[in-house]
């Protein structure tokens, strides 16, 4: 055996052993920067309070709402169902299963939606899917849900609709239930305006 | 003879390989952004307080040495109106190339360098992708630019704060109050069962 092929043998064995090396991957499992990118910026990573009030009344299954303030508070009040997980605690492996749920939607909520966001963020990058914060918070859950305004008599239909859910919801969550305030029946001035029949036009 | 030419052969073949593994080396490319911070990590560093109030915020927009303001909302919204000497990149161009290097040059500086939107949730997400990525010199701004326009202009309701995460309202009493006066039963749903479903860790599918 010439030194040759014995210097050659070694070369490649040394780099068939780098080329292993260089597979390893690093330890923590964050995607990638412009796909986390990608999800932050999308808006559908927000539930309204309607959406949740409505999915709650009708007991969806596939609704699982973590409340990341602290115990104190949620002992306090808390939106019916959920389930407390303080956001200094979010990150330890004994709540991993509660977040990472396969088909199940997770929504996160604060008193406002910073901190929901923080928490979805942590997440997110791990590459967890069906996350989502409630925007606003329970301050926008009080203001929507169990103490809601009656909209200005110049608002349009929908407003109205909105806020006889609105009303409904107040109700079945336990908030006081206010004045009725239905929506005032427009009087609608029905003009008929009769079509002037034209007579053909012939080209000229 | 025969023999001489497999042992070239073979010569040839290894060298080839070798070189191969050697362009691979040097042709491989570097990820434009590499994390910093795990997300454990950050989950620690936001005990911190990375946040920076209206009021500094009105100080420093006037002084470009000290601090730089990123709106990180979209172009039209930008044009509207905009803080003081305010740069704009939407979210979605945050990690261009082209603003790379002024990124790199603001955290050489330590120039302080705050996000913001509308209000304080839509630069929290953007912030903490920064953060992570080494730009630790970043904040976001509390309320927004909403809270300062809101300010100019005096149509700050009366509560309004621009510490969005403290309760708003007694949340207790309200609803102590309101059940008081309720007379329907059915008020707070059952407790749910929190059934936690255990992912099934796929094992590697092979090819078949």
């Amino acid at each position: 055996m010439s030194k040759r092929y014995i210097f050659l043998a070694f070369v490649l064995l040394a780099s068939a052993f780098g080329l292993t090396r260089m597979q390893d991957k690093p330890d923590s499992n964050q995607i990638p920067a412009n796909e986390l990118l990608l999800e932050i910026n999308d808006p559908a990573k927000y539930q309204s309070t309607h959406q949740i009030a409505k999915r709650l009344i009708e007991r969806d299954p596939s609704l699982f709402l973590i409340d990341i303030r602290t115990a104190e508070q949620f002992e306090e009040y808390n939106i019916p169902g959920s389930f407390n997980i303080p956001l200094e605690e979010i990150m330890a492996p004994e709540w991993i299963d509660y977040v990472d749920q396969d088909a199940i939607d997770v929504v996160f909520y604060s008193n406002a939606d910073v901190y929901a966001d923080q928490a979805w963020m942590l997440y997110t990058q791990q590459g967890v899917q069906n996350l989502y914060v409630m925007k606003g918070g329970v301050n926008e859950w009080f203001n929507t849900i169990i103490q809601p305004t009656p909209p200005l008599e110049t608002a349009p239909t929908e407003a109205f609709d909105l806020y006889a859910f609105e009303r409904a919801a107040c109700i079945y969550f336990g908030g006081a239930s206010a004045g009725v305030a239905s929506a005032p029946a427009p009087k609608k001035a029905v003009t008929v305006r009769k079509k002037e029949k034209k007579a053909a036009e012939g080209g000229c | 003879m025969e023999e001489l030419k497999r042992t070239r052969r073979i010569t040839i073949g290894v060298v080839v390989f070798i070189a191969v593994v050697i362009m691979g080396f040097l042709t491989i490319k570097k990820p434009l952004h590499v994390y910093q911070y795990t997300p454990t990590e950050m989950a620690e560093e936001l005990y911190m307080v990375y946040q920076v109030t209206p009021e500094e915020a009105m100080e420093l927009m006037w002084d470009s040495t000290a601090a730089v303001f990123i709106d990180i909302r979209s172009i039209y919204d930008f044009e509207k109106g905009h803080l003081e000497n305010a740069i704009n990149i939407p979210v979605a161009n945050l990690l261009d190339e082209e603003f790379k290097s002024r990124f790199d040059q603001w955290l050489d500086d330590s120039t302080l360098v705050v996000l913001y939107g509308n209000d304080e949730l839509q630069a929290n997400a953007p912030w903490m992708l920064m953060y992570q990525l080494g730009y630790t010199n970043t904040r976001t701004l509390m309320g927004g630019s909403g809270y300062i326009d809101k300010l100019y202009e005096d149509a700050l309701a009366e509560n309004e704060t621009f510490m969005v995460e403290d309760p708003a309202v007694d949340f207790a009493a309200i609803i102590k109050a309101g059940s008081a006066n309720s007379t329907s039963g059915a008020v707070s749903a059952p407790k749910k069962q929190v059934v936690v479903r255990k992912k099934k860790k796929k094992a590697a599918e092979g090819g078949c």
